[in-house]
């Protein structure tokens, strides 16, 4: 995590997950901004971001070069996705999913309107095919939906956009698929769903205490 | 004549291939996003250009299902590209909109369609918030808050009159009436018969009211308690007359969007049904069984996480013909319904007309024969199983035996973690 665009800040004698802000001053949700060797850092709050979460609790090896591009479904109002927006600068590319125009609606005036890099869209995620200016290839893809069979949903995103060799990030919500199952069976069955469809798996965080019953699970995509 | 031309669509202009690849026309769109938009409605305004052009061919290939339904109400025979061929459209579409032309270079491209994505967003937010369906349910909700509200300062003002006029509280059940008469009035003393009159209030009342204002035990009303109290009154004699045009405005827009639920289940219950479904389309598309117990979603969720019964109704609870029903009756009359609601719904949605008497009649019929239904013996309400009985008053109303036992397993403080906390 020795990233420059992802760092460890202290405030207060606790340590905090931080991105460099793309928009020097500008705050997207009420979080705080440090300045730091005389860069200014968002803190990243791992109980409004699961990302944040699963890099506290542990997530490896999760680097996201600069210029990268991602495919967020599930974007909601941006919080996730303007700390994802720090990370890939200005000539990366967001393109954030998000079906409920309520929501949307604060994606695109606090994030989109002033991220030049944030595309946001409208559209259903069960319908990949249908998105409007989704372009090149995509780096990796991030999935925070809440619906029974969003590993599936996950994975034909992926077989859409994702290049070979490409990262999903996939939160396992296992209180949308299914509220009487054990929750640590549902990331079993939505791990081996993945294994099934050409993904290796290599990580799985459980995001517990920021997000109860709920995994983040780091896999690569791999056609061959 | 043999020849097949491609569309392909981009967010940012058409082009035109013929078969093989070679570019005969390419069209930029001025404002690309109310452009797209108008195709999406599926209207022919942008491509009347390039109609006249595929007239020399004898198929089109199309790269979007919506050129497919346009051009295919044009006459021409018409296909979509392969799925892998659109995947590398996408893939490639920086490239491709500069090699025809649509945009300068890759830059000005990628600026072109952040735009694009923002803008025609931003046109689809603006029409779902126009749609009437989320003014109703933010009627409704309000129509709630505001019934809440009356019902907080009304008993305040009631509460604190009665310090100085005890007795009007017993003979007024009204609370409009009850605040017309304190803020027209003020102090007990200025209680007229005039006043009593204008608060539409029957002769023997008013003389009843004078008497009682004349020998009252409250205590005086200081001038700055009255004043205070006039303002109190005339606060909720404003919040009824809000609460009325709310719900006028309510059974206009209803009769308007969906008059069929309207007429079966009474404006205010229907709206909120709506509300809760999130917009009549969403309604539509909910199986009747998930109509039925619309608004008890923490009672469901309760019954599929320990096996307590589910519950019988949600919202409908309100439908006279559910809460006026027995209780052994209730879940049954829901069930009769939340089946008829799910098909007046998309008669609402897609007809747009009123629904056959016929279902309405078969509504009813079902609902008496439900009604003159005999009990069944040994059932959950029947009172005369002494288990039953005690089942219902040692608190675990309606729970089935094995919901307990669960609690007193080993581990069970392990499985509250993952089970218990979480809200619904």
């Amino acid at each position: 995590m020795e990233d420059e665009s992802i760092s460890n800040i202290t405030l207060d004698g606790r340590q905090h997950l931080a991105t460099l802000n793309l928009i020097r001053g500008n705050t997207v949700y009420g979080e705080r901004l440090v300045v730091k060797k005389g860069n200014e850092y968002r803190i990243w709050d791992p109980f409004r971001s699961k990302l944040a979460a699963a890099l506290t609790k542990g997530l490896k090896n999760f680097h996201l070069p600069v210029r990268s591009n991602v495919l967020y479904l599930g974007a909601s109002t941006g919080t996730t996705v303007s700390h994802l927006s720090d990370i890939v600068g200005q000539i990366g590319k967001i393109f954030a999913i998000e079906s409920s125009s309520r929501v949307a609606r604060e994606l695109i005036f606090n994030v989109a309107s002033k991220r030049q890099n944030v595309t946001p869209i409208i559209a259903d995620a069960r319908k990949p095919r249908s998105y409007f200016s989704v372009f090149d290839t995509i780096d990796l893809v991030y999935c925070d939906i809440a619906q029974p069979d969003q590993t599936l949903i996950a994975i034909d995103n992926c077989r859409v956009y994702l290049k070979t060799g490409g990262i999903l990030l996939l939160v396992i919500k296992t209180r949308s698929i299914d509220v009487t199952m054990d929750p640590r069976k549902v990331i079993k069955q939505e791990v081996k769903k993945l294994e099934e469809n050409s993904f290796v798996v290599t990580q799985r965080v459980d995001l517990d205490p920021f997000d109860k019953d709920h995994a983040m699970v780091y896999a690569i995509y791999n056609t061959n | 004549m043999d020849k097949s031309a491609d569309v392909l669509l981009f967010e940012v202009g058409l082009v035109v291939l013929d078969d093989i690849g070679k570019l005969i026309h390419s069209r930029k769109f001025v404002q690309p996003s109310i452009a797209y938009h108008s195709l999406s409605l599926r209207e022919n305004r942008e491509l009347t250009e390039i109609v006249p052009l595929l007239r020399k061919f004898y198929s089109v290939r199309v790269s979007h299902s919506i050129l497919l339904d346009i051009l295919g109400k044009e006459g021409f025979r018409v296909e979509l590209l392969a799925e892998s061929e659109q995947d590398a459209l996408n893939k490639n579409k920086l490239d491709l909109v500069t090699k025809y032309g649509l945009c300068e270079n890759r830059i000005e491209a990628i600026k072109e369609l952040q735009q694009f994505a923002t803008d025609y967003s931003s046109i689809r937010i603006k029409l779902t918030s126009e749609s009437l369906d989320l003014h109703v349910g933010q009627a409704v909700n309000g129509l709630d808050e505001i019934d809440e509200t009356i019902n907080t300062i009304g008993t305040r003002m009631r509460e604190w009159y009665g310090l100085h006029f005890p007795e009007l509280d017993n003979l007024l059940q009204n609370v409009t009436t009850y605040a017309f008469i304190v803020k027209s009035a003020g102090p007990r003393e200025n209680i007229t018969k005039d006043i009593l009159f204008q608060a539409d209030l029957q002769e023997n009342k008013i003389q009843l009211i004078m008497n009682m204002a004349s020998k009252s035990r409250g205590g005086d009303l200081a001038a700055e308690s009255s004043q205070i109290l006039q303002k109190l009154a005339s606060e909720v004699i404003e919040l009824s007359k809000l609460r009325e045009a709310l719900s006028e405005m309510i059974e206009t827009v209803m009769e308007d969007i969906a008059p069929n639920i309207k007429k079966m289940l009474t404006p205010v219950i229907a709206a909120r049904l709506i509300a809760r479904a999130g917009s009549l389309r969403k309604l539509a598309f909910l199986p009747a069984s998930t109509i039925q117990i619309l608004g008890a979603e923490k009672a469901l969720f309760r019954a599929l996480k320990t096996g307590a019964r589910p519950p019988k109704h949600g919202l409908l609870f309100q439908h006279p013909a559910v809460h006026s029903a027995p209780k052994w009756q209730r879940g049954r009359i829901a069930r009769a319904l939340a089946s008829k609601i799910a098909i007046f719904a998309r008669i609402d949605l897609y007809r747009h007309a009123p629904a056959e008497d016929d279902l309405m009649s078969r509504l009813n019929k079902r609902i008496e024969t439900i009604q003159k239904s005999p009990q069944k013996f040994g059932s959950k309400y029947d009172m005369g199983l002494r288990s039953d009985i005690k089942r219902r008053t040692d608190g675990n109303f309606g729970r089935r035996d094995k919901g307990d036992r669960w609690k007193k397993k080993k581990g069970y403080d392990k499985r509250r973690n993952r089970f218990g906390r979480r809200e619904h």
